[in-house]
């Protein structure tokens, strides 16, 4: 059996990519969309809001409406104090995870040669 | 024409989607149709495009609520604690049978060594286990109470200058230890039944 390794590992940080992007600033569905999308953590828009639904769910995100004279009213997305608390433990988490995950899938060689350093 | 265009793709999107949650669906179309409004026809075919296929969004939409893993993250025990082991199935049935019938066949010692195998088991809330402990007790103190109300009470019509008459609608005192034993069984029986039934199976 196949695993899409890819598929698996998007999956456990596209969330916390989200609270990083609504820390810098709140953005509306489509602009996290392009970002995610362009950076290839999502497929389309479609994956999107189920992982939207499940941030508000948790209450670590937040949204509002913003009305405009010259654009179409739109929903804006913001990180809750939960969802910087969480953002800030995911950072913890990943600074030692992946210096941890690169130790142990390395090449033969390079381990040797960390070894040797 | 513009209206028409983004009207038949948010369309066809919200067909797409008909097999999401009404609130994946709304939140997904919401969010196009703030894409799509305001737009002039190019625009609107332009977004559109970059959109994508209304099935491809549902799919997208779909694979990413299955779920990836349902498993538990096991937590490590603490140092120097005992590793948690399985209860085996027969001591909570041994528990159970020995409340149920211990006190017919050692009276009173089967019943209290049910008590403590009870007591032992996991299978039981410690609500539960008071209430299987207590109530035989209770109703054995109720009916040996109402023993001593009556008897009193006999004693009291009959006891003065009438010697040697009992009343034999009072039941005796050889009775009243007869119906107290009965009655305990049957509580014991009772509760044991009770234990039998609602056993954690794991």
């Amino acid at each position: 059996m196949t695993v899409d390794v890819a598929t698996q590992l998007r999956k456990g940080v596209v969330e916390s990519c989200i609270l990083g992007l609504l820390e810098r600033e709140p953005m509306y569905g489509w602009q996290l969309s392009e970002t995610l999308v362009g950076q290839g953590m999502i497929a389309s828009i479609g994956s999107l809001y189920p992982i939207l639904s499940r941030l508000k769910a948790q209450q670590l995100v937040s949204s509002y409406e913003v009305s405009s004279d010259a654009g179409p009213t739109r929903k804006y997305y913001r990180l809750t104090p939960a969802g910087e608390r969480h953002l800030d433990n995911f950072r913890q988490q990943w600074a030692s995870f992946v210096p941890a995950v690169a130790t142990l899938t390395a090449t033969t060689q390079s381990a040797k040669d960390a070894s040797h350093d | 024409m513009t209206e028409t265009a983004a009207m038949t793709y948010l369309l066809a999107l919200s067909d797409a989607l008909a097999s999401e949650s009404p609130q994946v669906r709304r939140d997904i179309v919401a969010g196009v149709r703030e894409e799509l409004e305001g737009l002039d026809a190019e625009q609107t075919a332009a977004k559109i495009a970059e959109l994508g296929d209304p099935a491809f969004i549902a799919a997208s939409a779909r694979e990413e609520q299955a779920p990836v893993r349902a498993e538990p993250i096991m937590q490590p025990p603490e140092v120097g604690a005992p590793l948690p082991t399985a209860e085996p199935r027969w001591l909570s049935l041994v528990a159970a049978v020995l409340v149920m019938l211990g006190g017919i066949v050692v009276p009173f010692v089967g019943w209290v060594a049910g008590i403590a195998v009870m007591w032992t088991s996991k299978a039981w809330m410690r609500r539960q286990k008071l209430v299987v402990t207590i109530l035989p007790v209770a109703v054995s103190l109720a009916v040996v109470a109402i023993a001593v109300v009556v008897e009193m009470w006999s004693g009291g019509v009959h006891g003065d200058g009438l010697d040697g008459f009992n009343n034999p609608l009072l039941p005796t005192l050889f009775a009243q230890v007869w119906v107290w034993y009965f009655v305990s069984l049957f509580v014991a029986f009772a509760t044991g039944v009770w234990l039998l039934a609602t056993a954690k199976k794991d």
